[in-house]
């Protein structure tokens, strides 16, 4: 063969080779481009949210003298100026003849009949989303009643029975949770004295419980009020109340939940700054008021060394100058806090008054600890839980950091900067520790045997820790005798918190407070942009170590599979799965001061 | 007796010589309990007698002598003293009444808001006659 004839012969093998060669590279250039981006989300999140408009409850609450305007019209309010994107109201052809997934909330609709039970149910088949509120199903088209039925099988659930407790009328939300992170831990949200009293749930998957004011702990099965489920691709959302509790909510923060639950139900990740750090999901606070029978301060001492952790003794200055070797020996392992000069409270009295007392106070206190030692005093407790704004302020001056308050110094299970003096930053101000449990005269004063009072208090620990909040455990040195109650109940207690240790941020309460000023210092939006990107500002001084970020997960156990900086020089934060439904960024790194970018990859 | 000689004095707890023995016995108290603790090297359940008993003598002479020169008139109260109203069991003396906003029992709880929904909704018995009315034009 001539060399022409030779080329010509081999035409298809070289167009071939090409063809080969180039499909390679453009694979490899598809490869390259895939991991060098985010990687699209297995699902996009749901669009729109169909408000349906039951015509058989509007019929039937016109009938009867009411209208279901009034409970549907919350949701119009709530869609329309809160949350801000699309929505639908769907009427009943339209749900019968099939809407394309999306979030389906069912608002209070008690009467659906069977094809419109079909409806939902194939729609939450085909991997629809729902929320459902209060009596949703209970009655059927004609209004007979259905029993609960419809929702329990919907969500896997129980209606054990409604609200009839006059004080149990506050919505306990579950911080850092997958449905309720936008508000904080066990934020008190008042539900009102109403005629459509809420019902409790029994549920392994709960968001929220109910509690009176003060959070007295109730069974574990009487008091769900959120409950959720993910079965296959379909999420769906109960809510034991009805809209008409939203008037009740002055604090407006039931729209801010509403936020994090629709988040949930479209399947769209979010990513927010975690209230503890370390990814650990509570935290607990064990101090003393050191008093009466100062003495007794030993034997909880002990407790606490035999555990290795830390507690905070708040001295009555007054009777601890007669016991200072007995100070000096709790100092060298916990932390030593003020309880004023004598055992009466602050509130309402004269600034000038005030003042004196807590000159008298670290006057004491340096008497005992000496001048070096003194700037490490920073804690304070008043006594009969009995201060007001100008206690504070003169706290502050005096170099106090932080105070452990009553119940009622915030709404919800978290420390709290001082409004006292408005114009401070969260560097200066002083950081407030609300007592939300149980103190050791909550127990006593109920004349408990020590079997009940041990139960209490076990389920004190569980609700504290299940919504993600900061437990104060109180006890008086005059109730710590080594046969009294409290000896015997604080044994279990630190053993149940020793078995959850590495998911509780347990802390001194200067400790407490020197992480909420540092988490202070993180800034990050979490409605702002996607769970693909993290930014975040840490602002000055800097110096945080443990911020950590919860991404939620468009699925089940669907994870972030990695995250990369987009500034090479930055320190990665670690990935680590917490459950199902969230996983955690955790910098065990100390962060400066600066701007911070990470790209996720789902 | 003498038709003038003085009465006895209704108060004769009072006399100087009782203030003065009074003094005298706080004053050993104090000073007493202050050296025992000075020198004492153990806590025990003894010098926490010792302890109470200074910090409520040095209480009491702190107090008698604020009460002691402290103006208790009108407007010169020591704000660490807490004293009744002067004149309060004068019939004559002129106070703040309270008024209608400022009585102590507390206000009767707001009424309940109205029901929204019909109030048996939930009450499984409860079956009232209902024929279904469907409203909406699309209904099949």
């Amino acid at each position: 063969m001539t060399p022409l004839q030779t080329s010509r012969a081999d035409r298809p093998w070289r167009l071939t080779r090409r063809l080969v060669l180039g499909g390679f590279l453009s694979l490899s250039a598809w490869i390259g481009s895939a991991a060098a981006t985010p990687t699209a989300l297995a699902a996009a999140p749901l669009e729109p949210v169909y408000l349906y408009a039951s015509p058989v409850t509007a019929a039937f609450f016109s009938a009867n003298g009411a209208s279901y305007d009034a409970l549907k019209g919350r949701w119009r309010t709530y869609l329309r100026t809160f949350y801000g994107k699309s929505y639908r109201e769907v009427s009943r052809a339209h749900l019968l003849a099939g809407i394309p997934p999306g979030v389906l909330v069912l608002g209070s609709a008690v009467l659906l009949d069977d094809q419109e039970r079909k409806a939902i149910a194939a729609f939450a088949a085909a991997g629809g989303s729902v929320l459902a509120t209060w009596g949703t199903g209970a009655r059927d088209g004609k209004g007979q009643w259905a029993g609960y039925g419809f929702i329990e099988n919907l969500l896997q659930m129980k209606v054990t029975d409604p609200v009839t407790g006059p004080d149990e009328r506050y919505l306990n939300t579950f911080g850092d949770h997958p449905l309720t992170w936008a508000v904080p831990a066990g934020q008190r949200i008042f539900l009102g004295d109403i005629a459509e009293k809420p019902l409790h749930v029994e549920s392994p998957h709960l968001a929220a419980r109910y509690f009176d004011w003060q959070r007295m702990a109730t069974p574990k099965n009487t008091n769900g009020a959120i409950a959720f489920l993910e079965k296959d691709t379909s999420r769906r959302v109960y809510f034991g109340f009805s809209e008409a509790s939203w008037d009740a909510d002055t604090n407006l923060a039931l729209p801010k939940m509403l936020d994090s639950v629709m988040a949930w139900l479209r399947h769209q990740p979010m990513i927010f700054k975690a209230a503890w750090p370390d990814a650990h999901l509570s935290a607990q606070l064990l101090e003393m008021d050191t008093e009466d029978k100062f003495p007794n301060a030993v034997n909880f001492a002990n407790e606490l060394d035999a555990a290795s952790l830390r507690g905070t003794f708040y001295l009555l200055t007054g009777a601890a100058l007669a016991h200072r070797e007995l100070v000096h020996k709790l100092s060298d392992k916990h932390e030593i806090g003020y309880h004023a000069e004598l055992h009466a409270g602050f509130k309402g009295k004269t600034p000038a008054s005030q003042q004196t007392r807590l000159n008298t106070m670290v006057s004491e206190m340096k008497d005992l600890v000496g001048f070096r030692a003194l700037p490490g005093v920073s804690g304070f407790r008043a006594p009969t839980e009995s201060w007001d704004d100008t206690t504070e302020k003169l706290l502050r001056k005096l170099g106090v950091r932080h105070h452990v308050a009553d119940p009622a110094a915030t709404e919800a299970r978290l420390p709290v900067f001082s409004s006292a003096e408005p114009g401070l930053g969260t560097e200066e101000a002083l950081v407030v520790l609300p007592r939300t449990q149980m103190d050791d005269l909550s127990y006593l004063g109920r004349r408990l045997d020590p079997q009940k009072a041990s139960e209490l208090s076990m389920l004190d620990f569980d609700y504290v820790h299940e919504a993600g909040a900061l437990g104060v455990l109180s006890v008086h040195s005059q109730n710590y005798a080594s046969d009294g109650l409290m000896a015997k109940l604080i044994p279990p207690y630190i053993k149940r918190l020793q078995q959850h240790r590495d998911k509780i941020f347990v802390a001194s309460g200067s400790d407490m407070e020197a992480w909420w000023r540092a988490r202070e210092r993180v800034v990050h939006d979490a409605f702002t942009g996607s769970a693909s990107r993290l930014s975040f500002e840490v602002r000055a001084p800097g110096h945080v170590k443990g911020v950590t970020f919860i991404v939620t997960h468009p699925a089940p156990d669907q994870a972030p599979k990695s995250v990369k900086a987009i500034n090479p020089q930055a320190p990665l934060p670690e990935l680590k799965r917490l459950d199902a439904y969230r996983s955690a960024l955790v910098f065990k790194q100390v962060l400066q001061a600066g701007l911070y970018d990470y790209s996720l990859a789902f | 007796m003498k038709i003038n000689a003085p009465s006895p004095s209704p108060l004769p707890f009072f006399s100087p010589r009782v203030l003065l023995l009074a003094a005298l016995v706080s004053g050993v108290l104090v000073l007493g309990s202050a050296v025992t603790l000075l020198v004492t090297r153990v806590e025990d359940g003894t010098s926490s007698v010792w302890a109470r008993t200074y910090n409520a003598v040095e209480m009491f002479w702190r107090d008698t002598i604020r009460l002691s020169f402290t103006n208790r008139r009108i407007g010169g109260v020591a704000p660490a003293v807490f004293v009744a109203p002067p004149g309060l069991l004068d019939q004559k003396t002129p106070f703040n009444w309270l008024d209608e906003a400022q009585r102590v029992e507390p206000p009767a709880d707001a009424a309940p808001p109205p029901p929204q929904a019909p109030v048996r909704l939930l009450d499984p018995a409860w079956q009232p006659s209902f024929s279904g009315g469907l409203q909406d034009k699309d209904a099949q």
